[in-house]
């Protein structure tokens, strides 16, 4: 059996995803929001993050586990994403289809 | 790290309550992490920071979980939905078929009366737009005469008027000729509309002192016979042999719903001097469209309107006897007659659709309990009672969903067909399609019944006991409460197909009656075509009466030589059957005081009138074709109505205005030219000899083919010559009263088929619950077949079994239409809402087909086998 083609990505979902990616082993919610607020400037909501991670590991696209507690954190493990095999593929994908689109039109978008 | 930079318990509880406690826990911690980060700018409120922030998140994450379950389930239920579907395709392509067909005669009907009777007429501020007519006790009147136009368009401060009517004219132009439809009306019309030409300034003041009358020619006249000819306004054409100049072009698929379908131009017309005055009488040609003005309510332009009438019938009171002004809104007297049946038609589908309803709900429910073991299962495996209704209700709104893409898939294919079938002259039929409306509408009643005929199944099929099925080893058991609500669902279709039977009843008897009325004369045979002689300027009397002579004598003989026709007749004065116009006179009681009078309808006739129309005369004579004769023919109503008992035979008449009395020579029986639906027109009739009226109307009785002689008649103008011509085109009035009984006809038709769609849908509910009940007993059955009970008793006693439910099903049928039918009673003719006949035969008719349906599963009753039976258990 052929394997399944990578899953289609909303945009949001492409952001939070391609932010895991990025930070590796450190990706948790607070660390994916700042992720995405440093690079495009604009923070998305907390409920959008949850979400949106939710869906991901639903669809297959990330797992989550838990980290140790710590103080600064009242004592609460963090809960670390992780892409998985799919997850980049299909990340992989995304950014294949949009630089497919933008090449050759260096002079309309002003790439900087 | 202290105490009170926790995340307040509430918040904490809430979010614990939603997520499992570790995501709880990290997303707290995430938001304690934030609060305490140097990143974040020191915030104020830190406990309400975080509570809000808690709360935000536990909103989140309560729609997510819902969001996913709520769609887990629809996937699973569609999946069980679809699975039993198919596993029981009799039951599921019944259900889909009946439904379907419920939904495609709705959406067609809908389709229908919202177009006709829904929606806005298609001018600015159309609810402001009225229609001016008259009646008397007799009925509606809808002409009146240029002086009522005259003093409203004068007098009335509440509204706008314009007086119009239309006729076919011969337009030429080099020598292309084609025959038009021209819409005669006063100059205001437009403005009254607030409509205007899209080329070319239209009519204006000015043109009261052109010397060339000016035109507005239709934009498919324009595209069509002027291929488009952009130099068109300015240009003069002819029409009827008179020179006229084209003013405008209205803008494509202008059309003016009162009047006829189409219009090919609009002329300009202004009364006379001698019209407004009365002074020749008052003959009434015109309809009249109004608009009230600023902020006026119909009630104010109403009495305005009624006081000026009122003041001008009182000037002339000797020809506005009776008479008395109508003050309509457009779009009511459009549709005035259309609505009352249109609405009974859209009543009837909804009964149709419901009994479809009620049938399925059974069909569904019989499935139900064969299901009970599958449902049984579930619930015992844990599944809630809300998810086996929700499964159920999936599937009954899957079938809804499939029947309700056949129905719409069946109305627009028949709409065509069902709009081709609609009586004549409906206002905006042309208009009828299956738009983003009825669409919408149509899905939500597909949905609506979905919902209708699946939630009685659902909550009933659900009721599974888990303990008994499992100790019944899985056998489908049948409550006697499931029983007995397929059959209370039995019995209300039933009495629903009552009712609906009734009404059909009603219809079809009342179209019958009006077939069947004596209309006082014979109009099957008859063709007619309105002649109109032109009379030589300037000539004497003499000249005038020897030309007319001509005309008439010419017209008679040359159809009378048109093969197939048996008898000729000429008219004039009023109008031929079935058309309106009239001429009225004041007759004057003997004895009686010379104010009071009695309107008569009169017609100058040939003597050959009464043989040609077959119009009995039942005392006296006819009279010669003397000219110089001064007698009369009166109907049987009138020649009582003046001379009481006393034999009206050489009686003398006394007529307001003329001065020589004439005599009684003959009585007629009394008709309703207007047809079988309008009173009898009291009617003297004049010889038309001495006459001095130039138009008449030439009747020709053709026994066979009416039709063939009207072509035959059509041909006579192009010999004529003098000053003869014909007017609009020869009429046969088998056609007329075709067209005047066609609203019932077609009502009659729809609500027949409805009828019978009821009954056969009904029939089937009846057969699939006796079916039910035959296999259910059948053990019962066999015992008693094997204690001694003969077949033919079995079957007798299943039969009686259906009996009881069919007449207590028609027996609340009965009493619900004795209940609502007064609302039928306008659209009524010749019998009661309440007629015993009807009743009695629509519950025999019922009981007939109900019987035949329950006798053939009954028949299974008696041919029970007791040892297979037995053996069986």
């Amino acid at each position: 059996m052929a394997p399944a083609p990578p899953a289609a990505l909303r945009d949001f979902e492409l952001l939070v995803l391609l932010a895991v990616l990025g930070l590796k082993d450190d990706a948790y919610p607070v660390s994916i929001r700042d992720a995405i607020e440093q690079r495009t400037g604009r923070a998305p909501s907390r409920a959008a993050v949850f979400i949106t991670l939710e869906r991901l590991q639903e669809k297959g696209l990330v797992t989550s586990t838990f980290g140790d507690p710590t103080p600064v954190r009242g004592g609460r493990a963090k809960r670390f994403f992780r892409a998985t095999r799919s997850g980049i593929a299909a990340a992989q994908q995304a950014v294949d289809q949009v630089s497919a689109m933008t090449a050759g039109l260096d002079a309309v978008l002003k790439r900087r | 790290m202290t105490r009170d930079r926790d995340v307040p318990a509430l918040a904490r509880r809430l979010l614990r309550a939603v997520l499992p406690l570790d995501q709880a826990s990290a997303i707290e911690g995430d938001l304690l992490e934030e609060l305490r980060s140097s990143a974040g700018a020191p915030r104020r409120w830190p406990r309400a920071w975080l509570s809000i922030q808690a709360l935000r998140l536990t909103g989140a994450a309560l729609g997510w979980l819902m969001m996913r379950r709520l769609s887990a389930t629809i996937r699973l239920s569609l999946r069980d939905a679809w699975r039993v579907t198919r596993a029981s395709p009799t039951t599921s392509a019944l259900a889909v078929a009946v439904i379907a067909l419920g939904i495609a005669a709705a959406t067609v009907t809908f389709s229908v009366v919202d177009t006709v009777v829904l929606r806005a007429l298609p001018f600015e501020h159309s609810d402001r737009l009225i229609v001016i007519s008259g009646e008397t006790d007799r009925g509606p009147i809808p002409l009146v005469s240029a002086a009522e136009y005259v003093a409203w368009r004068d007098q009335l401060q509440t509204a706008e008027v314009a007086a119009w009517t239309y006729r076919l004219g011969r337009l030429q132009r080099g020598d292309d000729k084609r025959i038009i439809v021209s819409l005669i009306a006063t100059p205001e019309f437009l403005k009254v509309l607030r409509a205007a030409p899209a080329l070319g300034p239209g009519f204006s003041e000015r043109d009261d002192n052109a010397d060339v009358d000016p035109v507005v020619i239709s934009d498919a006249l324009w595209r069509g016979f002027f291929n488009s000819d952009p130099r068109i306004i300015g240009s003069t054409i002819s029409l009827e042999g008179q020179t006229v100049r084209v003013t405008g072009v209205m803008p494509p698929g202008f059309q003016f719903p009162d009047g006829p379908e189409r219009i090919d131009l609009w002329r300009r017309y202004v009364p006379t001097a001698e019209e407004r005055s009365l002074s020749a009488g008052r003959s009434s040609s015109l309809r009249i469209i109004g608009r009230l003005r600023d902020d006026h309510s119909l009630t104010a332009a109403r009495s305005e309107i009624e006081a000026t009438s009122a003041a001008l019938a009182a000037a002339h009171k000797d020809l506005f006897g009776g008479w008395r002004v109508r003050v309509t809104m457009l779009k009511d007297s459009m549709i005035g007659a259309v609505r009352g049946w249109m609405l009974m038609v859209l009543w009837a589908v909804a009964l149709v659709m419901t009994i479809a309803c009620v049938n399925v709900a059974n069909l569904l429910l019989a499935r139900g309990a064969a299901r009970s073991r599958d449902l049984g299962v579930r619930s015992a495996l844990g599944a809630a009672r809300w998810q086996l209704v929700a499964s159920l209700l999936t599937e009954s709104l899957l079938l809804a969903a499939v029947a309700g893409g056949a129905g719409i898939l069946v109305a627009a294919l028949t709409l065509d067909l069902v709009t081709a079938s609609l009586p004549a002259g409906i206002a905006r039929a042309g208009h009828i399609a299956i738009d983003t409306r009825v669409l919408i509408a149509a899905m939500a009643m597909s949905a609506a019944s979905g919902l209708l005929f699946g939630l009685l199944p659902a909550t009933q099929s659900s009721r599974v006991d888990v303990a008994s099925l499992l100790r019944s080893g899985g056998a489908p058991s049948v409550g006697d409460r499931r029983r007995r609500v397929r059959t209370a669902l039995l019995v209300a279709q039933v009495a629903f197909v009552v009712v609906l039977v009734v009404a059909t009843g009603l219809v079809v008897g009342s179209f019958a009656r009006v077939v069947w009325t004596d209309l006082g004369f014979d109009p099957a045979p008859i063709a007619a075509y309105r002649v109109g002689v032109a009379l030589p300027a300037g000539a004497s009397p003499e000249a005038q009466r020897a030309a007319i002579a001509v005309a008439r004598t010419r017209a008679l003989d040359e159809a009378r030589a048109i093969p197939g026709v048996t008898g000729v007749a000429l008219s004039a004065g009023g109008a031929v059957p079935f058309a309106s116009g009239s001429t009225t006179m004041l007759a004057v009681p003997p004895g009686a005081p010379d104010q009071s009078s009695i309107p008569i309808d009169s017609l100058w006739v040939t003597s050959s009138y009464f043989d040609v129309m077959a119009v009995p005369v039942r005392r006296g004579r006819v009279f010669d074709d003397d000219p110089n004769e001064q007698s009369v023919m009166l109907d049987e109503h009138i020649a009582a109505q003046l001379f009481g008992e006393a034999d009206p035979i050489n009686q003398l008449m006394t007529l307001r205005g003329y001065p020589q009395p004439y005599r009684v020579i003959g009585v007629v029986a009394s008709v309703r030219p207007q047809g079988p639906e309008q009173e009898i027109v009291p009617r003297a009739y004049f010889p038309i000899g001495p006459r001095l009226i130039g138009g008449f109307d030439l009747l020709v009785r053709a026994a066979n083919r009416p039709d063939v002689a009207a072509a035959a008649l059509a041909e006579l103008p192009a010999r004529w010559s003098g000053g003869m011509r014909g007017i609009n085109k020869p009429v046969v009035l088998r056609d007329q009263w075709r067209r005047l009984t066609a609203s019932r006809r077609f009502s009659a038709g729809v609500m027949a088929a409805l009828g019978v769609l009821a009954l056969i849908i009904g029939a089937a509910g009846i057969y699939g619950v006796m079916s039910a009940v035959v296999t259910q007993r059948r053990r019962e059955m066999g015992v008693r077949a094997a204690l001694g009970a003969t077949a033919a008793r079995l079957v007798r006693e299943t039969l009686a079994d259906a009996g009881r439910w069919l007449l207590l099903g028609a027996g609340i049928g009965v009493a619900a239409a004795w209940a609502i039918g007064g609302v039928l009673s306008s659209l009524l003719f010749g019998v009661t809402p309440r007629d015993p006949l009807i009743y009695a035969l629509a519950v025999a008719l019922l009981l007939i087909v109900g019987l035949i349906a329950a006798w053939l599963p009954a028949r299974r009753a008696g041919r029970v086998d007791p040892l297979i039976v037995l053996r069986t258990d």
